[in-house]
């Protein structure tokens, strides 16, 4: 990483290649299939670049990078908002493959409101803090808790049966 | 009093997403390296950025200049007059004076330009995502084209929508895209003319598709020429017990599908300020169909696509 700021791009090839799993494993936990993760991960690099002089800089670049994902995220369900109310034509969500407990858990995630699902994903995937969740969503933090506690309790009512079928088996 | 409190309850159901989210990720397709596809788009994002800074700082340099010089150009009807007569030099003609390459060929059909009295408005930048085409991306004549057919729909929309949606301004992501805000509030608005294509059927005469009552509304409506419409009330998104409401008319044209939508400012939760008879006024004007039959013997956008969902 450049600590000065300037836009070699040395350093940010060094940090995007530490980070883009992670990132990715994020994405895929927002969009819930591998080529809409990929894509949003593309994305968030791209804009990472651009203003690398300025995210190199932060206390955090990882941190920084998690910001600009999770709010290109939201941005780009509400531009398919968008395209849905003026197009209407909308296609099936490609299908989600994986092992039962993955399928469950992505279908229980994909019947969450963009922003809830973010706010999970960054609770208990990210494990942020509220505080922490709240400033990223520039919303208040009892509106964290009280979606992240509904989001929760619809993710355990439809895990649950699974999880103990999985552990207690 | 904090009615949901994150304590020992809560800690089991969390611990379960925890681990299912562990084992979604870990089992993640794998990643190609994005590094070197990232570095190009950047590269690119950066270079467009710059031209756009670079292209409002040649405006202002060109409107100062001509502002200084020809103090006294135009009819001089108030303070618009002069700014209004250089806008309308500024944005090729559709229909007068010089006219753009792509629409000196057929003059049969062609529209008279809706009147011009007001001065170009400044087109809202946002930044394509990828694998996302922008008007930037066009050939010059063709951009400027569908430039000039944005503002003149621009002012028509300004002037047939209800004031609450504040200014009307195109965007500078496609033909079909602009918005509307006032008071720091934003408010997307899509009017899009779309050859319908190869596609078997008219997407407008298919019926409606009846969601929930409470979020999602849909009802036919008469335009003039027997032309049927479908109008659409949709609750978008919610926040803190509020619904976010976007209104949209659709109507089949001649061989393409007329979309004009509005939708809601999604950070300030205030739904768009119009409802579905006032999009439909705007519909029925002849002057927003004047656009409309201009855009669809000339087209700007591409045929008929679906739109993934997810």
């Amino acid at each position: 990483m450049t600590a000065d700021g300037s836009r070699d791009s040395t350093g940010f090839e060094e940090f995007a290649r530490v980070n883009q799993r992670r990132l990715y494993r994020t994405a895929y936990l927002l969009c819930g299939d591998a080529e809409s993760a990929r894509d949003l991960t593309q994305t968030t690099l791209a804009k990472l670049f651009q203003y690398w002089h300025r995210a190199s800089r932060a206390d955090d670049p990882a941190a920084y990078a998690r910001t600009v994902l999770t709010r290109t995220y939201l941005a780009e369900r509400r531009r398919r908002l968008r395209d849905f109310l003026a197009h209407s034509h909308v296609d099936a969500p490609p299908s989600v493959v994986g092992p039962e407990l993955t399928v469950t858990l992505l279908t229980a995630l994909s019947e969450l409101p963009p922003r809830a699902r973010a706010m999970v994903v960054l609770r208990y995937w990210e494990d942020l803090g509220v505080q922490t969740v709240a400033e990223l969503l520039r919303c208040s933090e009892s509106t964290v808790k009280s979606q992240c506690s509904r989001s929760l309790a619809a993710l355990r009512a439809r895990l649950g049966d699974r999880h103990l079928y999985t552990t207690h088996s | 009093m904090d009615i949901f409190p994150e304590g020992a309850p809560q800690e089991s159901g969390a611990r379960l997403v925890r681990e299912a989210m562990a084992e979604a990720a870990e089992g993640a397709p794998p990643l190609p390296d994005l590094v070197p596809v990232a570095l190009a788009e950047g590269r690119r994002r950066r270079t467009r950025a710059r031209a756009a800074i670079g292209g409002t700082a040649a405006g202002v340099v060109v409107l100062g200049v001509l502002g200084a010089t020809l103090p006294s150009w135009g009819t001089g009807t108030g303070t618009g007059g002069g700014a209004a007569q250089v806008g309308a030099s500024a944005v090729p003609s559709m229909g007068h004076g010089t006219p753009s390459p792509t629409l000196t060929t057929p003059a049969t059909g062609f529209p008279p330009p809706p009147s011009f009295t007001e001065p170009p408005r400044k087109p809202v930048h946002v930044e394509p995502t990828t694998g996302e085409s922008s008007m930037a991306d066009l050939p010059a004549a063709e951009r400027a084209r569908q430039e000039e057919f944005q503002q003149k729909a621009a002012v028509v929309l300004d002037e047939l929508l209800p004031a609450a949606f504040g200014t009307v301004r195109p965007v500078d992501l496609a033909v079909s895209r602009y918005q509307g805000g006032s008071g720091g509030r934003v408010f997307p608005v899509v009017f899009s003319v779309r050859p319908t294509g190869d596609e078997p059927g008219s997407p407008t005469q298919e019926p409606c598709w009846y969601g929930p009552e409470k979020t999602y509304r849909c009802e036919k409506a008469a335009l003039p020429g027997g032309i049927t419409a479908r109008t659409v009330t949709a609750v978008g998104s919610s926040k803190g017990g509020k619904s976010i409401v976007g209104v949209s008319v659709r109507f089949t044209f001649k061989d393409s599908t007329v979309v004009l939508s509005a939708d809601g400012d999604d950070s300030a939760v205030v739904s768009a300020p119009v409802t579905v008879d006032q999009l439909l006024h705007v519909a029925r004007d002849q002057r927003f169909l004047r656009l409309v039959r201009y855009a669809e013997a000339f087209p700007m956008e591409p045929g008929r696509e679906s739109v993934h969902g997810g």
